[in-house]
């Protein structure tokens, strides 16, 4: 028998894990190699020694100072909204002051006819945003078409998401250590 | 951890969830020793095994939302643990101690009550022993022999707190261990035993 195969039946002896069988095959070689024989016996001794070292536990009022230490997520949840709620209406109230005032102090701005064409060039704004839109959705059909006829650029698509994913992968690992 | 434990657990993780601070209080008190026995035995220092366990709490808290109660929340609070030690390691790898200072011993080793005297000093002489011994590990080594044998994990407990496979927890506790009996001997924690070999 190898010494390598020995040292598998030694640690899956130490890990309660070796059969009755393979024990006896062990025992076997142990008594006629001396050097396995040592190195089981000072495998043996640290086994021994790291069992017998007991689990510690931190000092009696552990818990109560880490529960003093914990933020407190209602809260943290609460004045986040607060705080977004404030950004939302420091864009809005300057705004409205801004129109507010027009209105009032200058009354060119609350005629009609200024009024219908603002409405009206807003109208034209969502109408150019729908066009963008439509040609943006009528060019991924297009893009579906092309690589009906194109297939090799699927499968150049699909080369570059898979190292995309490698290189994903592999940061995941690298930073492992700091996610959590 | 019993069957009623399991229920009582989950229930204290979704209380927790709410933001209930006393219901995460019971998950500290449950898991207060095996992560700080963790910590300690990483860092080998009282004081930074202290720290690092109410970190790994704290962090614990803030990311609740990211557990996934498919896993063991034992195994999810010991890998972060584990995780934030690594990183305590690195961090002061240019600063460690020397092995062949004295670490501080745990205080619960200097005060063991129902032992006397020399049995304290026995007790405090096989620890220190044992932290020497661990410090010489590189530090994902001296993790899988920590939770193997101080929180009795399987091979795929350790492989999933590591996000590992079985077959490299297997191979580091293989090579920890043989470097703890050769560094055992080296520092003399351990004799060179006498073998006798059948004729």
């Amino acid at each position: 028998m190898e010494h390598a195969d020995i040292y598998t039946l030694m640690m899956e002896t130490l890990d309660g894990e070796l059969a009755e069988e393979r024990q006896a095959e062990m025992d076997v070689h142990l008594q006629s190699c001396p050097s396995c024989a040592q190195e089981w016996q000072t495998i043996m001794a640290v086994h021994e020694l790291l069992q017998q070292a007991p689990i510690l536990s931190p000092a009696a009022d552990f818990t109560q100072r880490t529960m003093a230490l914990l933020p407190n997520t209602k809260y943290r949840m609460y004045t986040m909204g607060a705080i977004y709620g404030l950004l939302l209406l420091v864009g809005f109230v300057p705004l409205a002051v801004v129109v507010w005032f027009g209105v009032q102090f200058i009354p060119a701005l609350g005629q009609p006819v200024l009024v219908q064409g603002m409405l009206q060039a807003g109208s034209q704004v969502l109408s150019l945003i729908e066009a963008v839109l439509g040609a943006f959705w009528q060019g991924i059909g297009n893009l579906g078409g092309v690589l009906g006829q194109q297939p090799s650029i699927l499968g150049w698509l699909l080369v570059l998401i898979g190292i995309v994913f490698l290189w994903g992968g592999v940061y995941s690992q690298l930073t492992r250590q700091q996610r959590i | 951890m019993t069957y009623q434990g399991f229920e009582e657990e989950a229930v204290w993780l979704e209380e927790a969830r709410h933001g209930n601070k006393q219901a995460f209080g019971k998950l500290i008190e449950a898991y207060q020793s095996p992560v700080f026995n963790i910590a300690y035995r990483m860092l080998g220092n009282a004081d930074e095994a202290e720290q690092a366990a109410q970190e790994a709490f704290i962090r614990a808290w803030t990311r609740l939302d990211s557990y996934d109660p498919a896993f063991k929340f034992s195994t999810w609070l010991l890998s972060i643990t584990s995780n934030y030690c690594i990183d305590q390691i690195r961090k002061r790898r240019a600063q460690l101690l020397s092995i062949d200072e004295p670490l501080p011993a745990h205080p619960a080793l200097m005060s063991e009550g129902s032992a006397g005297p020399e049995a304290q000093a026995v007790s405090r002489e096989r620890d220190e022993s044992v932290q020497l011994l661990l410090q010489t590990l590189p530090p994902d080594y001296r993790e899988a022999v920590i939770l193997r044998y101080w929180h009795e994990m399987s091979y795929d407990e350790i492989a999933e707190v590591m996000e590992t496979t079985v077959s490299a927890i297997k191979s580091r506790l293989f090579r920890a261990r043989r470097q703890l009996a050769e560094s055992g001997i080296e520092m003399g924690i351990i004799s060179t035993p006498a073998v006798e070999v059948a004729s």
